[in-house]
Protein backbone atom coordinates (compact mmCIF):
# COMPACT_ATOMS: atom_id res chain seq x y z
CA UNK A 1 0.00 0.00 0.00
CA UNK A 2 1.48 3.48 -1.07
CA UNK A 3 1.93 6.15 1.04
CA UNK A 4 -1.33 7.63 -0.87
CA UNK A 5 -3.40 4.81 -0.12
CA UNK A 6 -2.51 5.02 3.92
CA UNK A 7 -3.24 8.80 3.71
CA UNK A 8 -6.97 8.15 1.63
CA UNK A 9 -7.99 5.57 4.39
CA UNK A 10 -6.38 7.77 7.12
CA UNK A 11 -8.45 10.73 6.10
CA UNK A 12 -11.29 8.42 5.77
CA UNK A 13 -11.43 7.31 9.19
CA UNK A 14 -10.98 11.19 10.16
CA UNK A 15 -13.82 12.35 8.45
CA UNK A 16 -15.59 9.46 9.98
CA UNK A 17 -14.62 10.73 13.59
CA UNK A 18 -15.56 14.44 12.71
CA UNK A 19 -18.80 13.48 11.50
CA UNK A 20 -18.97 11.62 15.39
CA UNK A 21 -17.23 15.11 17.09
CA UNK A 22 -19.77 16.97 15.12
CA UNK A 23 -23.16 15.09 15.83
CA UNK A 24 -22.23 14.72 19.39
CA UNK A 25 -21.45 18.08 20.14
CA UNK A 26 -24.22 20.02 22.10
CA UNK A 27 -23.25 23.39 21.06
CA UNK A 28 -22.11 24.89 17.80
CA UNK A 29 -19.33 26.88 19.20
CA UNK A 30 -16.44 27.85 17.83
CA UNK A 31 -14.55 24.82 19.56
CA UNK A 32 -16.71 22.37 17.75
CA UNK A 33 -16.65 23.94 14.41
CA UNK A 34 -12.55 23.60 15.12
CA UNK A 35 -13.39 19.85 16.57
CA UNK A 36 -14.99 18.82 13.54
CA UNK A 37 -12.53 20.52 11.02
CA UNK A 38 -9.14 19.74 12.71
CA UNK A 39 -10.86 15.78 13.45
CA UNK A 40 -9.49 14.47 9.93
CA UNK A 41 -6.13 15.02 10.68
CA UNK A 42 -5.73 14.49 14.00
CA UNK A 43 -8.31 12.14 15.04
CA UNK A 44 -6.26 9.88 16.92
CA UNK A 45 -6.40 12.12 19.68
CA UNK A 46 -10.10 12.78 19.37
CA UNK A 47 -10.73 9.07 19.43
CA UNK A 48 -10.50 8.99 22.92
CA UNK A 49 -13.02 11.84 23.59
CA UNK A 50 -15.63 10.11 21.50
CA UNK A 51 -15.26 7.11 23.93
CA UNK A 52 -15.43 9.12 27.04
CA UNK A 53 -18.55 11.03 26.22
CA UNK A 54 -19.79 7.38 25.18
CA UNK A 55 -19.22 5.90 28.53
CA UNK A 56 -20.77 9.01 29.91
CA UNK A 57 -23.84 9.03 28.36
CA UNK A 58 -24.16 5.14 28.88
CA UNK A 59 -24.08 4.79 32.28
CA UNK A 60 -26.07 8.02 32.88
CA UNK A 61 -29.20 6.26 30.66
CA UNK A 62 -28.97 2.92 32.44
CA UNK A 63 -29.14 4.99 35.26
CA UNK A 64 -31.87 7.02 34.42
CA UNK A 65 -33.46 3.47 32.94
CA UNK A 66 -33.52 1.58 36.15
CA UNK A 67 -34.52 4.65 38.10
CA UNK A 68 -37.36 5.10 35.86
CA UNK A 69 -39.16 1.49 36.65
CA UNK A 70 -39.24 1.11 40.21
CA UNK A 71 -41.22 1.33 43.22
CA UNK A 72 -41.38 4.41 45.19
CA UNK A 73 -39.00 2.95 47.66
CA UNK A 74 -36.46 2.71 45.22
CA UNK A 75 -37.17 6.44 43.37
CA UNK A 76 -36.66 7.09 47.24
CA UNK A 77 -33.13 5.99 46.43
CA UNK A 78 -32.71 7.60 43.05
CA UNK A 79 -33.59 10.97 45.18
CA UNK A 80 -31.19 9.97 47.88
CA UNK A 81 -28.19 8.98 45.65
CA UNK A 82 -28.99 12.31 43.43
CA UNK A 83 -28.63 14.52 46.61
CA UNK A 84 -25.78 12.63 48.13
CA UNK A 85 -23.66 13.05 44.61
CA UNK A 86 -24.90 16.98 44.79
CA UNK A 87 -23.76 17.18 48.36
CA UNK A 88 -20.57 15.59 47.49
CA UNK A 89 -19.68 17.50 44.72
CA UNK A 90 -20.53 20.77 46.45
CA UNK A 91 -17.86 19.80 49.21
CA UNK A 92 -15.44 18.32 46.68
CA UNK A 93 -15.35 21.95 44.64
CA UNK A 94 -15.05 23.88 48.36
CA UNK A 95 -11.57 22.25 48.10
CA UNK A 96 -10.54 25.08 45.71
CA UNK A 97 -8.68 26.93 47.13
CA UNK A 98 -7.94 25.21 50.20
CA UNK A 99 -6.58 21.62 49.55
CA UNK A 100 -7.24 21.43 45.81
CA UNK A 101 -3.98 18.60 45.37
CA UNK A 102 -6.25 16.59 47.79
CA UNK A 103 -8.63 15.17 44.66
CA UNK A 104 -5.98 14.60 42.58
CA UNK A 105 -5.07 11.19 43.84
CA UNK A 106 -8.89 9.77 44.72
CA UNK A 107 -11.02 10.87 41.67
CA UNK A 108 -10.77 7.60 40.29
CA UNK A 109 -11.86 6.02 43.71
CA UNK A 110 -14.56 8.75 43.96
CA UNK A 111 -16.01 7.89 40.58
CA UNK A 112 -16.03 3.99 41.57
CA UNK A 113 -18.25 5.41 44.33
CA UNK A 114 -20.51 7.06 42.80
CA UNK A 115 -20.75 3.92 40.05
CA UNK A 116 -20.76 1.23 43.26
CA UNK A 117 -23.95 2.90 44.76
CA UNK A 118 -25.69 3.05 41.48
CA UNK A 119 -25.28 -0.49 41.06
CA UNK A 120 -26.00 -1.20 44.37
CA UNK A 121 -29.52 0.80 44.13
CA UNK A 122 -30.18 -1.41 40.62
CA UNK A 123 -29.64 -4.68 42.05
CA UNK A 124 -32.35 -3.67 44.91
CA UNK A 125 -34.65 -2.51 42.11
CA UNK A 126 -33.62 -6.09 40.43
CA UNK A 127 -34.56 -7.82 43.84
CA UNK A 128 -37.73 -5.62 44.35
CA UNK A 129 -39.17 -6.80 40.59
CA UNK A 130 -38.14 -10.33 41.09
CA UNK A 131 -39.56 -10.84 44.96
CA UNK A 132 -43.01 -9.01 43.66
CA UNK A 133 -43.70 -11.09 40.60
CA UNK A 134 -45.81 -13.96 40.86
CA UNK A 135 -43.96 -17.09 40.53
CA UNK A 136 -41.83 -16.34 43.55
CA UNK A 137 -44.83 -15.30 45.82
CA UNK A 138 -44.61 -17.30 48.93
CA UNK A 139 -47.57 -19.53 49.36
CA UNK A 140 -48.86 -20.87 52.67
CA UNK A 141 -47.49 -23.97 53.10
CA UNK A 142 -49.80 -26.31 55.14
CA UNK A 143 -52.48 -25.42 53.33
CA UNK A 144 -50.61 -26.01 49.91
CA UNK A 145 -50.11 -29.60 50.79
CA UNK A 146 -53.87 -29.92 52.14
CA UNK A 147 -55.12 -28.77 48.97
CA UNK A 148 -52.95 -31.34 46.80
CA UNK A 149 -53.91 -34.00 49.16
CA UNK A 150 -57.14 -32.73 48.32
CA UNK A 151 -57.10 -32.34 44.89
CA UNK A 152 -55.17 -35.53 45.02
CA UNK A 153 -58.06 -37.37 46.36
CA UNK A 154 -60.72 -35.35 44.43
CA UNK A 155 -58.81 -36.88 41.20
CA UNK A 156 -58.24 -40.29 42.67
CA UNK A 157 -62.26 -39.94 43.24
CA UNK A 158 -63.67 -38.61 40.21
CA UNK A 159 -62.79 -41.86 38.04
CA UNK A 160 -64.25 -43.82 40.34
CA UNK A 161 -67.57 -41.86 40.67
CA UNK A 162 -67.75 -41.59 36.80
CA UNK A 163 -66.77 -45.47 35.59
CA UNK A 164 -68.22 -48.43 37.01
CA UNK A 165 -65.79 -50.46 36.45
CA UNK A 166 -62.40 -48.21 37.67
CA UNK A 167 -61.18 -50.16 40.71
CA UNK A 168 -60.20 -48.52 44.55
CA UNK A 169 -56.72 -47.50 44.61
CA UNK A 170 -53.79 -49.76 45.49
CA UNK A 171 -51.70 -49.56 48.52
CA UNK A 172 -48.59 -48.74 46.63
CA UNK A 173 -50.22 -45.98 44.35
CA UNK A 174 -51.54 -44.14 47.68
CA UNK A 175 -47.98 -44.56 49.04
CA UNK A 176 -46.71 -43.11 46.11
CA UNK A 177 -49.26 -40.29 45.91
CA UNK A 178 -48.17 -39.84 49.76
CA UNK A 179 -44.14 -39.60 48.44
CA UNK A 180 -44.58 -37.20 45.82
CA UNK A 181 -46.96 -34.87 48.16
CA UNK A 182 -43.91 -34.80 50.70
CA UNK A 183 -41.47 -34.00 47.97
CA UNK A 184 -43.77 -31.04 46.88
CA UNK A 185 -44.05 -30.06 50.55
CA UNK A 186 -39.99 -30.27 51.26
CA UNK A 187 -39.83 -28.38 47.25
CA UNK A 188 -42.26 -25.98 48.50
CA UNK A 189 -40.69 -25.43 51.91
CA UNK A 190 -37.22 -25.08 50.27
CA UNK A 191 -38.44 -22.33 47.74
CA UNK A 192 -39.86 -20.65 50.55
CA UNK A 193 -36.68 -20.46 52.56
CA UNK A 194 -34.56 -18.89 49.37
CA UNK A 195 -37.49 -16.77 49.25
CA UNK A 196 -36.83 -15.45 52.93
CA UNK A 197 -33.34 -15.08 52.34
CA UNK A 198 -33.93 -12.86 48.93
CA UNK A 199 -35.72 -10.84 51.27
CA UNK A 200 -33.11 -10.60 53.96
CA UNK A 201 -30.60 -10.12 50.97
CA UNK A 202 -32.37 -7.04 49.69
CA UNK A 203 -32.97 -5.50 53.37
CA UNK A 204 -29.37 -6.16 53.81
CA UNK A 205 -28.41 -4.80 50.41
CA UNK A 206 -30.60 -1.54 51.37
CA UNK A 207 -29.40 -1.04 54.63
CA UNK A 208 -26.01 -1.33 53.58
CA UNK A 209 -26.97 1.69 50.79
CA UNK A 210 -28.56 3.76 53.24
CA UNK A 211 -25.53 3.40 55.82
CA UNK A 212 -23.20 4.11 53.03
CA UNK A 213 -25.12 7.49 51.98
CA UNK A 214 -25.71 8.73 55.44
CA UNK A 215 -21.73 8.14 55.93
CA UNK A 216 -20.53 10.12 52.89
CA UNK A 217 -23.24 12.72 54.08
CA UNK A 218 -21.66 12.67 57.42
CA UNK A 219 -17.84 13.21 56.07
CA UNK A 220 -19.72 15.83 53.62
CA UNK A 221 -20.57 18.06 56.85
CA UNK A 222 -17.10 17.08 57.99
CA UNK A 223 -15.33 18.36 55.19
CA UNK A 224 -17.29 21.81 55.06
CA UNK A 225 -16.74 21.91 58.98
CA UNK A 226 -12.98 21.60 58.48
CA UNK A 227 -12.60 23.91 55.95
CA UNK A 228 -14.77 26.44 57.90
CA UNK A 229 -12.51 25.88 61.18
CA UNK A 230 -9.28 26.27 59.68
CA UNK A 231 -8.03 23.28 59.30
CA UNK A 232 -5.12 22.16 57.32
CA UNK A 233 -5.14 20.35 53.93
CA UNK A 234 -4.31 17.60 56.00
CA UNK A 235 -7.46 16.98 57.24
CA UNK A 236 -8.57 17.44 53.64
CA UNK A 237 -6.80 14.78 53.01
CA UNK A 238 -8.29 12.42 55.76
CA UNK A 239 -11.50 13.07 55.06
CA UNK A 240 -11.70 12.76 50.84
CA UNK A 241 -9.75 9.44 51.86
CA UNK A 242 -12.43 8.26 53.67
CA UNK A 243 -15.37 9.05 51.25
CA UNK A 244 -13.19 6.91 48.74
CA UNK A 245 -12.75 4.09 50.86
CA UNK A 246 -16.32 3.60 51.53
CA UNK A 247 -16.27 2.39 47.92
CA UNK A 248 -14.85 -0.95 49.52
CA UNK A 249 -17.76 -1.31 51.68
CA UNK A 250 -19.85 -1.35 48.63
CA UNK A 251 -17.85 -3.50 46.32
CA UNK A 252 -17.59 -5.98 49.37
CA UNK A 253 -21.49 -5.90 49.46
CA UNK A 254 -22.12 -6.21 45.65
CA UNK A 255 -19.29 -9.18 45.66
CA UNK A 256 -21.83 -11.26 48.29
CA UNK A 257 -23.12 -13.76 46.88
CA UNK A 258 -26.69 -15.21 48.23
CA UNK A 259 -27.26 -18.31 50.56
CA UNK A 260 -27.62 -21.49 49.57
CA UNK A 261 -30.08 -23.67 50.00
CA UNK A 262 -29.18 -27.52 51.05
CA UNK B 1 -17.01 1.32 56.08
CA UNK B 2 -15.01 1.40 59.85
CA UNK B 3 -16.95 2.89 62.38
CA UNK B 4 -13.89 3.29 64.45
CA UNK B 5 -12.48 6.01 62.19
CA UNK B 6 -15.50 7.51 61.73
CA UNK B 7 -15.78 7.83 65.73
CA UNK B 8 -11.78 9.27 65.70
CA UNK B 9 -12.80 11.85 62.96
CA UNK B 10 -15.92 13.18 65.10
CA UNK B 11 -13.64 13.80 68.05
CA UNK B 12 -11.30 15.63 65.86
CA UNK B 13 -13.75 17.70 64.36
CA UNK B 14 -14.79 19.04 68.21
CA UNK B 15 -12.25 21.53 68.47
CA UNK B 16 -14.77 24.77 68.14
CA UNK B 17 -16.89 23.31 71.37
CA UNK B 18 -13.79 23.13 73.61
CA UNK B 19 -12.52 25.09 76.35
CA UNK B 20 -12.31 29.77 75.74
CA UNK B 21 -8.80 29.75 75.82
CA UNK B 22 -8.53 26.99 73.10
CA UNK B 23 -11.32 27.97 71.28
CA UNK B 24 -9.24 31.48 71.12
CA UNK B 25 -5.96 30.21 69.79
CA UNK B 26 -8.27 28.43 67.32
CA UNK B 27 -9.34 30.94 65.92
CA UNK B 28 -6.21 32.45 65.85
CA UNK B 29 -4.90 29.53 63.90
CA UNK B 30 -7.85 29.74 61.47
CA UNK B 31 -7.10 33.50 60.46
CA UNK B 32 -3.56 32.44 59.82
CA UNK B 33 -4.36 29.87 57.81
CA UNK B 34 -7.01 31.59 55.94
CA UNK B 35 -4.88 34.30 54.39
CA UNK B 36 -3.02 32.00 51.90
CA UNK B 37 -6.49 30.35 51.06
CA UNK B 38 -8.01 33.88 50.11
CA UNK B 39 -4.58 34.76 48.21
CA UNK B 40 -4.50 32.01 46.07
CA UNK B 41 -8.36 31.99 45.61
CA UNK B 42 -7.69 35.47 44.38
CA UNK B 43 -4.92 34.59 41.86
CA UNK B 44 -6.94 31.89 41.14
CA UNK B 45 -9.64 34.35 39.70
CA UNK B 46 -7.10 36.70 37.99
CA UNK B 47 -5.54 33.32 36.30
CA UNK B 48 -8.99 31.61 34.97
CA UNK B 49 -11.18 33.08 32.45
CA UNK B 50 -12.56 32.02 29.25
CA UNK B 51 -10.98 31.71 25.90
CA UNK B 52 -7.79 30.60 24.79
CA UNK B 53 -5.40 33.17 25.87
CA UNK B 54 -6.48 32.18 29.62
CA UNK B 55 -5.64 29.34 29.09
CA UNK B 56 -2.15 30.47 27.84
CA UNK B 57 -2.15 32.23 31.07
CA UNK B 58 -2.71 29.24 33.05
CA UNK B 59 0.50 27.33 30.98
CA UNK B 60 2.57 30.34 31.84
CA UNK B 61 1.68 31.42 35.80
CA UNK B 62 0.64 28.02 36.97
CA UNK B 63 1.46 24.63 35.43
CA UNK B 64 0.96 22.85 38.69
CA UNK B 65 -2.86 24.03 38.47
CA UNK B 66 -2.76 23.20 35.50
CA UNK B 67 -1.99 19.40 35.44
CA UNK B 68 -4.80 19.63 38.81
CA UNK B 69 -7.12 20.69 35.99
CA UNK B 70 -6.18 18.01 33.47
CA UNK B 71 -6.99 14.95 35.44
CA UNK B 72 -10.72 15.81 36.10
CA UNK B 73 -12.44 14.27 33.20
CA UNK B 74 -15.13 17.26 32.22
CA UNK B 75 -12.44 19.37 31.70
CA UNK B 76 -10.52 16.66 29.74
CA UNK B 77 -13.09 16.88 27.13
CA UNK B 78 -12.90 20.77 27.01
CA UNK B 79 -9.63 21.59 27.23
CA UNK B 80 -8.55 18.99 24.44
CA UNK B 81 -9.54 20.87 21.41
CA UNK B 82 -8.14 24.20 22.76
CA UNK B 83 -4.83 23.28 23.71
CA UNK B 84 -4.81 21.56 20.44
CA UNK B 85 -5.69 24.97 18.96
CA UNK B 86 -2.64 26.97 21.23
CA UNK B 87 -0.81 24.23 19.25
CA UNK B 88 -1.33 24.65 15.74
CA UNK B 89 -1.73 28.47 15.95
CA UNK B 90 1.57 28.26 17.33
CA UNK B 91 3.11 26.34 14.78
CA UNK B 92 1.49 28.35 12.45
CA UNK B 93 3.18 31.42 13.85
CA UNK B 94 6.57 29.68 13.52
CA UNK B 95 5.76 28.29 9.81
CA UNK B 96 5.40 32.06 8.74
CA UNK B 97 8.24 33.36 10.89
CA UNK B 98 10.57 30.94 9.09
CA UNK B 99 8.93 31.75 6.05
CA UNK B 100 10.02 35.34 6.55
CA UNK B 101 13.59 34.63 7.37
CA UNK B 102 14.07 32.64 4.79
CA UNK B 103 12.85 35.14 2.79
CA UNK B 104 15.09 37.70 4.24
CA UNK B 105 18.02 35.46 3.50
CA UNK B 106 16.93 34.82 -0.40
CA UNK B 107 17.26 30.94 0.20
CA UNK B 108 15.26 27.90 0.32
CA UNK B 109 15.61 24.52 1.58
CA UNK B 110 15.71 21.89 -1.34
CA UNK B 111 14.35 18.21 0.50
CA UNK B 112 15.94 15.25 -0.64
CA UNK B 113 14.26 12.05 -0.17
CA UNK B 114 15.76 9.84 2.50
CA UNK B 115 16.40 6.88 0.97
CA UNK B 116 17.90 8.63 -1.45
CA UNK B 117 20.79 10.39 1.28
CA UNK B 118 20.64 6.97 2.78
CA UNK B 119 21.74 5.00 -0.42
CA UNK B 120 24.50 7.46 -1.05
CA UNK B 121 22.70 9.21 -4.64
CA UNK B 122 22.76 12.69 -2.48
CA UNK B 123 25.46 13.81 -0.08
CA UNK B 124 22.84 15.79 2.37
CA UNK B 125 19.28 15.46 3.16
CA UNK B 126 18.96 19.19 2.85
CA UNK B 127 20.93 21.76 1.77
CA UNK B 128 19.99 25.41 1.15
CA UNK B 129 19.84 26.80 -2.63
CA UNK B 130 19.28 30.79 -3.73
CA UNK B 131 15.66 31.30 -4.15
CA UNK B 132 13.54 33.39 -6.67
CA UNK B 133 14.19 37.00 -5.10
CA UNK B 134 12.04 38.58 -7.96
CA UNK B 135 9.77 39.34 -4.87
CA UNK B 136 9.41 39.09 -1.37
CA UNK B 137 6.15 37.31 -1.73
CA UNK B 138 7.40 34.63 -3.90
CA UNK B 139 7.48 31.55 -1.59
CA UNK B 140 4.00 32.30 -1.05
CA UNK B 141 2.66 32.97 -4.46
CA UNK B 142 4.73 29.48 -5.66
CA UNK B 143 3.01 27.73 -2.36
CA UNK B 144 6.59 26.60 -0.17
CA UNK B 145 5.35 28.69 2.17
CA UNK B 146 2.42 26.74 2.57
CA UNK B 147 4.05 23.13 2.17
CA UNK B 148 6.66 24.59 4.98
CA UNK B 149 3.56 25.69 7.44
CA UNK B 150 1.79 22.67 6.95
CA UNK B 151 5.13 20.10 7.18
CA UNK B 152 5.60 21.47 10.65
CA UNK B 153 2.10 21.91 11.63
CA UNK B 154 0.59 18.34 11.09
CA UNK B 155 3.81 17.07 11.23
CA UNK B 156 4.86 18.17 15.13
CA UNK B 157 1.23 16.76 16.46
CA UNK B 158 0.30 13.81 14.49
CA UNK B 159 3.90 12.41 15.89
CA UNK B 160 2.30 12.95 18.88
CA UNK B 161 -0.40 11.30 17.81
CA UNK B 162 1.27 8.38 16.23
CA UNK B 163 3.50 7.78 19.63
CA UNK B 164 0.11 7.92 21.84
CA UNK B 165 -0.01 4.02 22.02
CA UNK B 166 3.50 3.61 23.06
CA UNK B 167 2.79 5.89 25.74
CA UNK B 168 -0.36 4.44 27.15
CA UNK B 169 1.78 0.93 27.25
CA UNK B 170 4.62 2.69 28.68
CA UNK B 171 2.17 3.91 31.38
CA UNK B 172 0.94 0.35 32.12
CA UNK B 173 4.18 -1.47 32.49
CA UNK B 174 4.53 1.21 35.13
CA UNK B 175 1.76 0.34 37.26
CA UNK B 176 -0.23 4.26 37.03
CA UNK B 177 -3.98 3.96 36.95
CA UNK B 178 -5.05 5.99 33.66
CA UNK B 179 -7.01 6.06 30.79
CA UNK B 180 -6.15 6.66 26.63
CA UNK B 181 -8.51 10.32 27.63
CA UNK B 182 -5.38 11.25 30.48
CA UNK B 183 -2.45 9.96 28.11
CA UNK B 184 -3.79 12.32 25.31
CA UNK B 185 -4.34 15.03 27.60
CA UNK B 186 -0.93 14.91 28.89
CA UNK B 187 0.43 14.71 25.46
CA UNK B 188 -1.31 17.28 24.02
CA UNK B 189 -0.63 19.66 26.95
CA UNK B 190 2.84 18.91 26.57
CA UNK B 191 3.02 20.44 23.27
CA UNK B 192 1.14 23.30 23.70
CA UNK B 193 3.51 24.44 26.56
CA UNK B 194 6.41 23.38 23.97
CA UNK B 195 4.43 25.53 21.19
CA UNK B 196 4.20 28.32 23.51
CA UNK B 197 8.11 28.02 24.39
CA UNK B 198 8.62 28.11 20.84
CA UNK B 199 6.63 31.42 20.26
CA UNK B 200 8.70 32.93 22.97
CA UNK B 201 12.18 31.94 21.11
CA UNK B 202 10.63 33.06 17.86
CA UNK B 203 11.67 37.10 18.17
CA UNK B 204 14.91 36.11 19.71
CA UNK B 205 15.75 33.77 16.81
CA UNK B 206 14.42 36.45 14.56
CA UNK B 207 17.20 38.51 15.40
CA UNK B 208 20.33 36.22 14.31
CA UNK B 209 18.01 35.63 10.87
CA UNK B 210 18.07 39.46 10.52
CA UNK B 211 21.37 39.53 11.13
CA UNK B 212 22.06 36.85 7.63
CA UNK B 213 20.33 39.36 5.50
CA UNK B 214 22.09 42.34 6.68
CA UNK B 215 25.66 41.13 7.43
CA UNK B 216 27.72 39.43 4.65
CA UNK B 217 27.73 35.90 6.33
CA UNK B 218 29.67 33.05 4.57
CA UNK B 219 27.57 30.64 3.23
CA UNK B 220 28.22 28.04 5.93
CA UNK B 221 27.01 30.31 8.78
CA UNK B 222 24.41 31.09 6.77
CA UNK B 223 23.24 27.45 6.46
CA UNK B 224 24.22 26.75 10.30
CA UNK B 225 21.70 29.57 11.56
CA UNK B 226 19.18 28.80 8.70
CA UNK B 227 19.22 25.00 10.65
CA UNK B 228 19.18 26.26 13.58
CA UNK B 229 15.65 27.84 13.03
CA UNK B 230 14.56 24.43 11.61
CA UNK B 231 15.47 23.01 14.75
CA UNK B 232 13.62 25.56 16.95
CA UNK B 233 10.73 23.40 17.53
CA UNK B 234 12.17 20.48 19.30
CA UNK B 235 14.83 23.12 21.10
CA UNK B 236 11.48 24.61 22.68
CA UNK B 237 10.13 20.48 22.89
CA UNK B 238 12.48 20.28 25.57
CA UNK B 239 10.15 22.26 28.21
CA UNK B 240 7.03 20.14 26.57
CA UNK B 241 9.17 17.14 27.44
CA UNK B 242 9.98 18.90 31.36
CA UNK B 243 5.60 19.50 31.40
CA UNK B 244 5.01 16.02 30.59
CA UNK B 245 7.51 14.21 32.35
CA UNK B 246 6.09 16.32 35.38
CA UNK B 247 2.30 15.68 34.69
CA UNK B 248 2.15 11.96 34.36
CA UNK B 249 4.46 11.67 37.46
CA UNK B 250 1.97 13.64 39.78
CA UNK B 251 -0.25 10.62 38.50
CA UNK B 252 1.86 8.30 40.90
CA UNK B 253 -0.56 9.06 42.99
CA UNK B 254 -2.82 6.30 41.67
CA UNK B 255 -0.52 3.48 42.81
CA UNK B 256 -0.37 2.68 46.55
CA UNK B 257 2.54 3.31 48.68
CA UNK B 258 4.17 0.22 48.61
CA UNK B 259 3.72 0.41 44.66
CA UNK B 260 4.85 4.06 44.66
CA UNK B 261 8.50 3.45 45.94
CA UNK B 262 9.40 1.19 43.35
CA UNK B 263 7.59 1.98 40.22
CA UNK B 264 8.11 5.92 40.61
CA UNK B 265 11.82 5.89 39.28
CA UNK B 266 10.35 3.53 36.70
CA UNK B 267 7.88 5.94 35.50
CA UNK B 268 10.12 8.91 35.29
CA UNK B 269 12.76 6.85 33.04
CA UNK B 270 9.57 5.20 30.93
CA UNK B 271 8.52 9.34 30.19
CA UNK B 272 12.05 9.63 29.32
CA UNK B 273 12.51 7.10 27.41
CA UNK B 274 9.34 8.29 25.59
CA UNK B 275 10.40 12.08 24.78
CA UNK B 276 13.29 9.84 22.84
CA UNK B 277 11.42 7.54 20.61
CA UNK B 278 8.81 11.23 20.00
CA UNK B 279 11.86 12.97 19.08
CA UNK B 280 13.21 10.47 17.02
CA UNK B 281 9.35 10.10 15.16
CA UNK B 282 8.84 14.08 14.58
CA UNK B 283 11.81 15.42 12.38
CA UNK B 284 11.25 12.31 9.92
CA UNK B 285 7.93 12.69 9.81
CA UNK B 286 8.16 16.17 9.41
CA UNK B 287 11.07 15.89 6.92
CA UNK B 288 8.57 12.93 4.94
CA UNK B 289 5.60 15.26 4.65
CA UNK B 290 7.78 18.15 3.16
CA UNK B 291 9.64 16.61 1.02
CA UNK B 292 6.17 14.91 -0.80
CA UNK B 293 4.63 18.25 -0.55
CA UNK B 294 8.06 19.26 -2.85
CA UNK B 295 7.45 16.60 -5.15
Amino acid sequence: MGSEMTVCFYLLIGIGVAVALWIGNDSRSGVGLFQTISAPFFWPMYVPVLLARRTDQMLTSDFAATAGSSKPEADGMASLITQVESELDAALRSLNGWAENVLSGEQHRIAELRTAWRQQASHIRELDRLLTQKTVETPPPVQKSNELQAVGQTESQAPAESSADVTDPSPAMIESDTANEIRMSEFERSRAENITKLKQLRRQMYDDLMATLAWVRELVTMIHLAKFTGAPASRALELVRQIAAAVEGLSNVNRSTPPTTT
Amino acid sequence: MNLHVLESLRKTSDEPHQTPTEKAEWIVFSDELAEPADESAAMQNQVIGDGPLALVELILKDPIRLDRLIRKTPQQIVLLPRLLAISLIAFVIFGVSMTLVLSAAGVWPILVPIQDALAGKQSLGLRFENADTTSFLMPWLNGNAFKLITAYSIGLIAATGICLPSLYFYGLLAGVRMTMMDVVIHAVKSKAVAAITLIGIIPIYAAFGLAIAIFPLPELSRDAVLMFGLLLPFIAGLAGTFSLYRGLSTLTDTMTAERRAHRECFLQRLVLSWCWVYSAVSPVLIFTLWQRMQG
